[in-house]
């Protein structure tokens, strides 16, 4: 597995990761110096914690002014309030327990009911059904000519095109080749067939060397997926997507025990694009079907979905505030809209879900875990003029009236950047998604939704930028702080896209001065006198970024 | 054990958590001490009506973090309390036994505490009292993975200071 980010070895510190997610983490830790080393920096903080509790909070946090009351006779008092129940109510309780008190034994009985089904459900019955499903794909597979099919391969690090049964990626290159022999290695190891992957009988064969396992049959509006688990051999999670009309895979994916994951779809002839190995894995929208059809009364496959459905999931997503910090991204391919997430709590699962539910051809996938390799530790660097810093920001506590008034306002102004930053950042990825090119095949109704959006993005962060100038000016006005209105226009651009990113670069300056200013990060070679200045200039700058831009929607609505 | 007995025993191991906690909501220790006593009595309420919680500490520190801010906000013209922790830090007679260093040591990650923005610490604090990523979540009305969020961004700024102490 790639290095965890901070937050998941933080996770792993508290017991916060789910089971799964722990284990891979602790094998992990097992082999990294890096992230054992981040884990004790991590625990040594923790610990410096503990001891601010007991050294600083409990010993010179004032004591409670009188004694603490007798809480038994609270309770006595609370107990005469009440009303006493009689004896025929005890009597009454006493007897009803559990028959009579549905509240009880209900969901117990519910529970075991549920059991049993889903003991029957994903146990019994999708044992016999994977496998008589596996049975007629193979049959179908055999009346069907045979040709090589092409396959798109994704991993973790890299995606490709390669044509069954052979052993070459179609563009191939020293990075490709490696790739392929591992994933070879990989699957011969958990003695599942890679000269054809996508395949009923290579799923076949290897579920049925299985010692145990379990199975899922899931059966969606055009196709079936077989999944099948095991803690036996290196292979320990896959599964295979049948094509309803022909029984035909379309898809499988494979997680190994050393948490590599291989996701395999198959491609049209004609529309395969010869993808090589790079880290980014862009999703491509194929004009032909999923495959061509073998028989001439094939069934017309549904529709790809547009750049419109993706605009509906991204709206029901805004309704929810999904689109406002939560770890969660929309991406397209041939057959649906992709809702994912990392990390998210199950209530906010089930929110997203909900909000999304309604929507055709949408597939949401959650995951426990951040993915992605961990950014590199961001520590403040060395600031040579800290001091100057301490002396501003002195200065500022000393305007204010105590060094309580400008904690307060500095906890203040920096709790007041995430929201304000997570509209910026809202605001543009709808611009990283609707390039001009894309948003020219909106509908006029998708352009009216596209537009509410980005509006309410503004209006929100409009009020949030006001609000933080109202902040800060009395306070840093007592310390030199004067606003210097640009003489240059307020955005570079008169279209909407590249203005989204003035506005975005804008956004991020006030942050980062904000971090600065109130001590959350260190400065840059600028002089810590004019800090005060160029904040408030950052921040006046915004707003007319802001309201501009506002202007500028307003106009691209006509 | 009766139900006064399990939350007398709870009251006395979490008073002055509860109290301290809500000392740092800006509540004056008067009000701060009513309140944690009120939390204590509505446990006991809630419980005798045959509500069942998984969690008395969690539900504890949910109730008083509502009951605290819902006294501040009654009390908005009222200044929040300060317990004015650094003066107290930088005295010799109160800590007689601290050297120049721990005294400065304490200062300084009791300034980057309070640095930290206001659901940081608010995360912090709880985390400190002993509570789950769900529970802080369900006493801060955010998500969990909100917390792992906060408290990451939280010992990430307290991991930097620490490294200049």
């Amino acid at each position: 597995m790639p290095h965890p980010s901070e937050e998941q070895l933080l996770r792993y510190s508290d017991g916060e990761l789910p089971g799964r997610n722990t284990g891979q983490v602790h094998s992990h830790l097992k082999a990294c110096w890096q992230c054992r080393t981040n884990v004790e920096e991590i625990e040594k903080t923790v610990g410096a914690c503990v001891r601010y509790r007991t050294a600083v909070l409990q010993r010179h946090l004032p004591a409670p002014p009188e004694p603490w009351t007798d809480i038994y006779r609270s309770f006595a008092e609370i107990d005469a309030t009440l009303p006493a129940p009689t004896f025929a109510d005890r009597l009454k309780q006493a007897l009803a327990w559990p028959v009579h008190n549905p509240k009880k034994w209900v969901p117990v009985a519910v529970a075991l009911m549920l059991a049993w089904g889903l003991f029957y459900r994903y146990r019994v019955t999708p044992s016999v059904q994977a496998a008589e499903l596996l049975h007629k794909a193979i049959l179908a597979s055999d009346s069907r000519p045979a040709t090589p099919h092409l396959l798109r391969i994704r991993t973790k690090v890299s995606s490709f095109t390669r044509r069954a049964g052979s052993e070459q990626a179609l563009a191939s290159n020293a990075q490709d080749r490696e790739t392929l022999n591992s994933l070879k290695t990989l699957f011969q190891e958990a003695h599942y067939n890679w000269d054809d992957p996508l395949s009923a009988r290579s799923y076949s064969a290897w579920r049925d060397q299985l010692t145990a396992k379990r199975d899922q049959v899931q059966e969606d509006r055009d196709s079936y997926r077989i999944r099948t688990d095991t803690e036996s051999g290196d292979l320990l999670d896959a599964s295979l997507q049948l094509r309803s009309q022909d029984l035909q895979p379309i898809e499988g994916r494979f997680e190994f025990r050393n948490s590599d994951w291989v996701e395999i779809t198959a491609l049209p002839e004609e529309a395969s694009p010869v993808a090589s190995a790079t880290p980014a894995i862009p999703e491509t929208r194929t004009a032909m079907p999923v495959e061509a059809a073998p028989s001439n009364n094939a069934a017309p496959l549904l529709p790809a979905p547009t750049i419109g459905d993706e605009l509906q999931v991204l709206t029901a997503l805004h309704e929810v505030g999904a689109d406002l910090g939560d770890p969660v991204e929309v991406s397209r391919n041939d057959h649906n809209i992709v809702v994912s997430g990392i990390g998210i709590a199950p209530e906010r699962q089930a929110e997203i879900q909900k909000a999304v539910a309604s929507l055709p051809n949408v597939a949401v996938r959650f995951s426990e875990s951040a993915p992605a390799a961990v950014a590199p530790q961001t520590v403040a660097p060395e600031n040579p003029a800290g001091g100057d810093l301490r002396q501003l920001q002195s200065r500022i506590a000393e305007q204010m009236g105590g060094r309580t008034r400008y904690d307060e306002l500095a906890a203040h102004v920096l709790d007041m950047s995430e929201p304000l930053m997570s509209r910026a950042y809202a605001l543009r990825r709808l611009m990283e998604r609707f390039p001009v090119s894309v948003e020219a095949q909106l509908s006029p109704q998708d352009l009216a939704t596209l537009r509410r959006l980005q509006q309410e993005h503004t209006a929100a962060l409009r009020q949030q930028t006001v609000e933080l100038e109202r902040t800060l000016k009395p306070a840093l006005k007592s310390v030199g702080g004067s606003s210097r209105a640009s003489r240059e226009p307020a955005l570079s651009s008169n279209a909407w896209q590249p203005a989204t990113e003035d506005l975005f670069q804008s956004a991020r300056r006030v942050e980062k001065l904000l971090a600065v200013v109130f001590g959350a990060a260190a400065p840059d070679d600028s002089a810590n006198t004019e800090l005060p200045a160029q904040l408030l200039s950052a921040v006046t700058d915004l707003r007319a970024k802001v309201e501009a831009y506002d202007h500028l929607l307003a106009k691209t609505e006509r | 054990m009766s139900l006064q007995d399990q939350v007398a025993q709870l009251f006395q191991e979490s008073r002055d958590d509860v109290y301290r906690y809500l000392l740092s909501l800006g509540l004056h220790p008067p009000q701060a001490q009513e309140a944690a006593q009120e939390v204590f009595l509505r446990l006991y309420v809630t419980l005798k009506k045959g509500e069942d919680i998984q969690n008395p500490r969690g539900w504890i520190f949910r109730v008083a973090h509502n009951l605290g801010l819902k006294i501040r906000a009654k009390q908005s013209t009222q200044a929040p309390f300060d317990a004015e922790l650094e003066l107290k830090l930088r005295s010799t007679e109160l800590n007689p036994e601290q050297s120049l260093l721990e005294r400065e040591h304490n200062i300084l990650f009791h300034q980057a505490v309070q640095g930290l923005s206001e659901q940081q610490r608010r995360c912090l604090l709880l985390r400190l009292e002993g509570l789950r990523y769900p529970e802080i979540g369900s006493a801060l009305g955010i998500s969990a993975s909100a917390v792992g969020e906060f408290l990451r961004r939280a010992i990430a700024r307290l991991k930097s200071k620490k490294g200049e102490l």
